[in-house]
């Protein structure tokens, strides 16, 4: 019997990644280093905040329009409301709205990857040539983000918001992996708190509408509603915490896809060779279920009788369950 | 040289070869492409799916059709046309999506809540939306059990059709019917429930989705393949007579009999081999009008429901074994 198989994982080797500063800076690298994730290549003045104040700004006592504030200091009243800082900066006025700006700090450019320098745009950016492996999503919102990974320790689904405030002071311009499912509520506390990108088994959709608003990263592996990450695919995650990854929607593929970088001697075995979209099932192939109510879970197939296929849940190996063809794909990873 | 047909569905990629009109080979297998899930191109997924299957790429003209459109690729496709462009008047298709009838596709629900760069519809239910949204990812799914296919069907059941009575032997296809089994109980109710106009009509069920193919071949060379036939239907007749029924039926061979089947209700007479048999109806609220019901593997369908009113399980449950009675005559 033919099923369809999803290749979750791919191996890409000479991949050119550009790491840009985010304004003119110093390049410190040269062509032909040797990078690592944490390497530095350069470094340059960055202003990380911005706020925009309405042109009704009544301005503080002793402050004028080129001010210096400090953090929590009050700037002045709008319409009646005081209106603080919320860090150092400077006020200016553009146009018909009043500009406080951070002050600008030292931004060091990491590689992300490890590779070798290609080549450098003076003051700018460096392409490093390197190797990842591409982890495919089902479905994500349409940004492109690099940051460090932060990988909850349980997956479950009652714990994660708890997770989410325990990790806060953590979580600003990261990459989370919240778990089996991402509620809406979990989304809105990972825009406030400034994360770059959530990934997780599944997402209710109304989530997809609140991330693309405000310009979050949000990644599902396996569907919408609540179901579960497929286990080898958690496994795989739960090596990389707090390493140096990329979130791209997008090439290579539509949906979008975890992009990790590896070191060079990197080898992704593959389970399936040149399996291409179909496989004849096999016994031992693994396999993600698609039937309730185990609907996203992963596991091994030990029978197949007709169109009545019989698996081994990942976690649930005491007994197998029944699946009726086509309702399950096998997972190359 | 050979034809091959090509039909691209939601839950099914499907293919005919023809060789000559007598010699017509079948393939199907019940997961289609999608740009998502799948990590290759078109091109790749049709590479391998006729590798798979054993059919020939090459020396064949290639003609293909989809839903709704045909899929665009690197090949030398001879002819495509849409779904809407070759599914005729007597033709209802559907899928757990939606129903095409005379070139119009009902659906109950917004296709654009699929794309994840659209709003979603305040109104829509978000267990629905998500359920609409894994369904697209995974649209091959097949429910496994009564009541999940009860379900889904529900998305599509009210977007049944007012056929023309000038419409005769209807043919009820797509890639619900599609299911690489026999018919279900459900499966036929559904068909009985497409059809939302009063009166009698013949229909066909084609349980293998043949009919997109078919047409495809019949709208490339009609005076070639006009004739030809897949062995994939199953033939029937349905009276659809909301309210309390009584039929009169004469047969050619035997005694007439008097069928009542109270309102709310679906009754199946088997119709054999001794000829046709003529069927006066009598209900409460239609005149009284005869017709003639053709020989056919169900028999005839006595379907007196109210398409309007919500029924109980316990009522869904005993249609369902009133079409299993039927059936195991038939």
């Amino acid at each position: 019997m033919l099923v369809k198989v999803i290749k979750k994982a791919t191996f890409i080797k000479n991949l050119n990644i550009e790491r840009t500063l985010p304004t003119n800076g110093t390049v410190t690298s040269r062509k032909g280093d040797k990078v690592e994730p944490f390497t530095k290549l350069g470094m340059a003045k960055y202003s990380y905040g911005l706020m925009r104040i309405d042109s009704s700004l009544r301005l503080a006592k002793g402050k004028n329009e080129d001010s210096y504030f400090y953090e929590g200091e009050k700037v002045g009243k709008v319409n009646g409301q005081n209106v603080y800082s919320p860090f150092n900066g400077n006020l200016f006025k553009q146009e018909d709205k009043y500009i406080l700006k951070q002050e600008e700090r030292d931004f060091w450019l990491l590689a992300g990857v490890w590779g070798e320098v290609q080549s450098v745009v003076e003051n700018r950016s460096v392409l490093v040539k390197s190797q990842c492996m591409d982890l495919a999503l089902l479905a994500s919102t349409d940004f492109s983000y690099s940051g460090e990974f932060v990988v909850f320790p349980n997956p479950s689904e009652l714990l994660e918001l708890q997770y989410i405030e325990k990790f806060a002071r953590d979580v600003f311009g990261k990459i989370i992996y919240a778990g089996d499912y991402a509620s809406y509520e979990l989304i809105s506390r990972a825009i406030e708190l400034g994360a770059l990108g959530v990934l997780a088994g599944s997402a209710d959709r109304r989530g997809f509408v609140l991330a693309k608003k405000n310009s979050l990263f949000l990644g599902v592996f396996s569907g919408f509603g609540f179901i579960a990450t497929p286990k080898p695919i958690y496994d795989r995650l739960k090596e990389i915490s707090n390493r140096y990854v990329f979130v791209q929607s997008g090439l290579p593929a539509q949906s979008g896809v975890l992009r990790i970088p590896v070191p060079g001697d990197f080898i992704l075995s593959e389970l399936i060779k040149d399996a291409g979209n179909f496989v004849e099932l096999e016994k031992n192939m693994i396999v993600s279920v698609l039937q309730p109510p185990y609907f996203g879970y992963s596991g091994q197939v030990t029978e197949i009788q007709g169109d009545e296929i019989y698996v081994k849940v990942f976690g649930r190996e005491e007994e197998s369950i029944m699946v009726k063809y086509p309702n399950l794909i096998v997972l190359d990873l | 040289m050979p034809i091959l047909c090509l039909y691209v569905g939601l839950s099914e990629t499907s293919f005919l070869l023809v060789n000559s009109a007598e010699d017509v080979k079948y393939y199907s297998v019940p997961y289609s492409y999608s740009k998502n899930s799948s990590s290759s191109d078109f091109n790749q997924f049709y590479k391998d799916i006729t590798g798979k299957l054993k059919i020939p790429m090459e020396n064949v003209e290639l003609l293909v059709t989809g839903f709704l459109e045909p899929p665009k690729f690197d090949a030398n496709i001879k002819f495509s046309l849409s779904l809407c462009e070759i599914i005729d008047q007597n033709h209802i298709f559907a899928n757990y999506f939606s129903v095409i009838y005379k070139g119009n596709v009902y659906s109950q629900f917004d296709l654009n809540n699929l794309n994840l760069n659209e709003k979603v519809d305040r109104n829509s239910d978000p267990q629905n939306i998500n359920l609409y949204s894994n369904l697209s990812e995974y649209s091959f799914i097949k429910p496994s059990e009564g009541a999940e296919t009860a379900l889904l069907d529900l998305l599509i059941r009210n977007r049944s059709i007012d056929i023309l009575k000038s419409v005769n032997n209807i043919v009820i296809c797509g890639d619900r019917f599609n299911l690489n089994r026999f018919l279900w109980p459900q499966d036929y109710i559904l068909a009985f429930d497409l059809i939302k106009s009063t009166g009698f009509f013949n229909f066909k069920i084609d349980y293998k989705n043949c009919t997109p193919l078919i047409q495809l071949l019949r709208k490339y060379s009609f005076d070639t393949y006009h004739s030809i036939e897949v062995d994939s239907f199953v033939s029937g007749s349905i009276l659809k007579s909301p309210g309390k029924t009584e039929c009169l039926l004469n047969y050619e061979t035997e005694k007439p009999k008097i069928i009542e089947v109270e309102e709310g209700g679906i009754f199946i007479v088997p119709i054999d081999q001794n000829g046709d048999v003529n069927v006066v109806v009598k209900n409460e609220f239609m005149n009284s009008f005869e017709f003639e019901v053709p020989e056919s593997d169900i028999g005839l369908v006595i379907d007196t429901r109210d398409s309007n009113k919500t029924y109980s399980p316990a009522r869904i449950k005993d249609w369902e074994n009133r079409v299993l009675e039927g059936l195991r005559k038939f």
